[in-house]
């Protein structure tokens, strides 16, 4: 088993170089001079030649990208071309506000789609199945923003019972308050992250309620809530432990329609006026963070399906 | 040749279509989705030809009027006629969905024939850039490069069939990897015909039912990733509109104006709810195995 993880980490460490060298490429595509970040409108145009001269930003584009490459792997993503601030600090504020948000939610939808799942795998064609099915397709037909926009009219609006927007009403930083803000967007990513889950686990149920030890099981006279509790739940949590690790970049992307509807302030926010304001160091910035965090989670869902399925194990 | 068999003939060879239709007749869902698609692409046809129906009309003296019978949907914050505003809007989603989807075609049945017609090195080397392309979060993605072209229509469209052809270029490839193995294709190389006919003449028209079911897919992801972008404002710009930048302007009159926000919204959840559905029905018939109701995700 050693021997598959250190073989899978030695295949993702190209697929890395290769992502920034993408991101680099995509950095200098991008229309703006990189001397803007660090120069003042009032500079004259000797002052910025040697500014761009200190900075190396007349070297070959190699050296550049090694620099560039150093300065990540040091946490260093330079300065926000407008309000001039550094970014990593920028991201040491935003990331956790994004994960805490993301966690919760996704932990909440992940119970309920193992529970859901369950429900419909084991009664399919039945009512309990049809019902959650059509929910499902729903679901992933509704745009989360839209669904965010009904919960704010109905809960904010109509019933004046919840904020609008943001994580804190100012100058109030008490936990209550917190978790007033809270509750719109938890419930709206929930429900985004609810209906693909569901029949994932759907899915993987009707398949595993085919196997034969199910049959086996049957024949020797076990109860049919016995034979899903005991013997199904826990080869459908095989492909589902690997869906865990496949959500690790959701930790920084998750919820960026979410937190533009709620202007809660996480990543996704903070990227979307990046965006918009055309701050390219930001966007590279994320650009980085979160198709590495893609990678990353891919190895760990690797790794972590090699420790729950024994069959893997025995193969090496 | 009598009339009798030249029906059975044409019979035999509408097989497979006449499962749909069967498909279609037993299964109220699919039923709704095939007469909600053709009604909504009718009307996004023909909305040009009703005479005053303009979305363009800025009437200040009418502004966020509720619905009535002059305006069916209301008006907007410029006083224009929304029920126009949204037929309009739905010809551009539905624009982008469909353009999006034969971008994405393009490049994933071109991406997936060639990477498993050869093998080999192309083969490695193609689907490294599938696992690079399919790394990075779409979302991110998209706005980034979004940034470096100049923004339009065109623009969008090509972005979003540029960061969605890759599952379909899986699909396919593992497709022309089992048909190539075929007889008729083995024989077609041996004597020596050049790989581009092969692949065009031989191998994709085995792929041809994959790929149609694949499409119906992606023109509603298509519609969903253009309803988001534009409801973050990096989609459709004014004085354009889509369903997606319709919800934008919605959500800043949403106290005022209810109305605005619900139509857009269940148009949308209604249209990819449909080709989704459609997809649904079509890959009962190119997997056998659905069919069985083996697998069902």
């Amino acid at each position: 088993m050693l021997k598959y993880i250190v073989k899978r980490i030695l295949q993702a460490i190209p697929l890395l170089l290769l992502i920034t060298v993408i991101c680099f490429t995509l950095i200098n595509l991008a229309p703006y001079d990189a001397v803007d970040a660090i120069t003042t409108p009032n500079m004259s145009a000797a002052e910025i030649e040697m500014r761009r001269e200190a900075y190396g930003l007349n070297d070959p584009v190699y050296v550049q990208y090694i620099r560039w490459l150093n300065n990540i792997l040091h946490g260093n993503f330079g300065y926000s071309l407008l309000s001039h601030t550094s970014i990593k600090y920028d991201l040491m504020i935003r990331i956790p506000n994004t994960a805490i948000l993301v966690l919760i939610s996704y932990a909440t939808a992940y119970l309920l789609a193992i529970v859901l799942g369950l429900a419909a795998g084991s009664t399919k064609n039945r009512w309990p199945d049809k019902i959650i099915d059509s929910l499902c397709s729903i679901g992933i037909s509704t745009p989360t923003f839209w669904f965010a926009m009904l919960l704010i009219y109905l809960f904010s609006y109509k019933l004046k019972f919840l904020p609008v927007m943001g994580m804190h009403t100012v100058g109030d930083d008490s936990f209550a308050d917190l978790a007033r803000h809270f509750v719109l967007p938890y419930v709206t990513l929930v429900i985004g992250f609810l209906p693909d889950l569901t029949r994932f686990v759907r899915g993987s149920a009707i398949g595993q309620l085919k196997e034969d030890y199910v049959v086996v099981q049957q024949a020797f006279g076990a109860k049919k809530a016995e034979i899903l509790f005991h013997h199904v739940v826990r080869n459908v949590m095989i492909p589902l432990v690997t869906k865990l690790g496949m959500a690790l970049p959701q930790l920084v992307t998750g919820a960026v329609v979410t937190e533009t509807v709620f202007t809660w302030p996480g990543i996704g926010n903070y990227f979307v006026t990046a965006v918009k304001g055309l701050d390219y160091p930001i966007v590279m910035a994320i650009l980085v963070l979160s198709s590495t965090l893609v990678i990353l989670g891919n190895l760990l869902s690797d790794i972590l399906y090699c420790i729950v399925d024994p069959r893997i194990k025995s193969m090496q | 040749m009598n009339q009798q068999t030249k029906q059975n003939k044409k019979k035999n060879r509408n097989r497979r279509l006449e499962n749909v239709i069967y498909e279609f007749k037993h299964n109220r869902q699919a039923m709704f989705a095939a007469i909600y698609l053709t009604v909504v692409v009718l009307i996004s046809l023909l909305v040009v030809l009703v005479p005053g129906l303009d979305p363009d009309a800025i009437d200040v003296t009418n502004q966020l009027q509720p619905p009535s019978l002059q305006h069916w949907f209301g008006t907007d914050n410029m006083g224009r006629d929304y029920f126009a505003r949204v037929l309009y809007g739905g010809r551009i989603s539905l624009v982008v969905g469909v353009l999006a989807m034969l971008t994405c075609i393009l490049f994933g049945v071109i991406v997936g024939t060639v990477s498993g017609y050869f093998g080999g090195l192309v083969d490695s080397i193609l689907m490294r850039i599938v696992d690079v392309f399919q790394s990075i979060p779409w979302i991110i993605m998209v706005t980034v490069v979004g940034i470096i072209f100049k923004k339009g229509l065109f623009s969008i469209i090509f972005v979003i069939g540029l960061f969605s052809w890759m599952p379909i270029a899986r699909l396919v490839r593992s497709e022309v990897l089992s048909s190539k193995e075929r007889e008729y294709v083995q024989y077609a190389k041996f004597i020596g015909v050049r790989s581009f006919t092969v692949m065009l003449q031989h191998v994709l028209p085995s792929v041809f039912p994959t790929i149609i079911t694949a499409a119906t897919a992606a023109i509603a992801n298509a519609i969903m990733t253009e309803s988001s972008l534009s409801f973050l404002g990096l989609g459709i710009q004014q004085p354009m509109s889509s369903w997606g930048s319709l919800l934008q302007q919605a959500q800043q009159y949403l106290q005022m104006a209810p109305y605005m926000a619900i139509l857009p919204g269940i148009l949308i959840i209604l249209t990819v709810y449909s080709f989704n559905k459609l997809g649904d029905v079509l890959r009962v018939f190119v997997e056998p195995r659905v069919q069985a109701g083996e697998s069902d995700g």
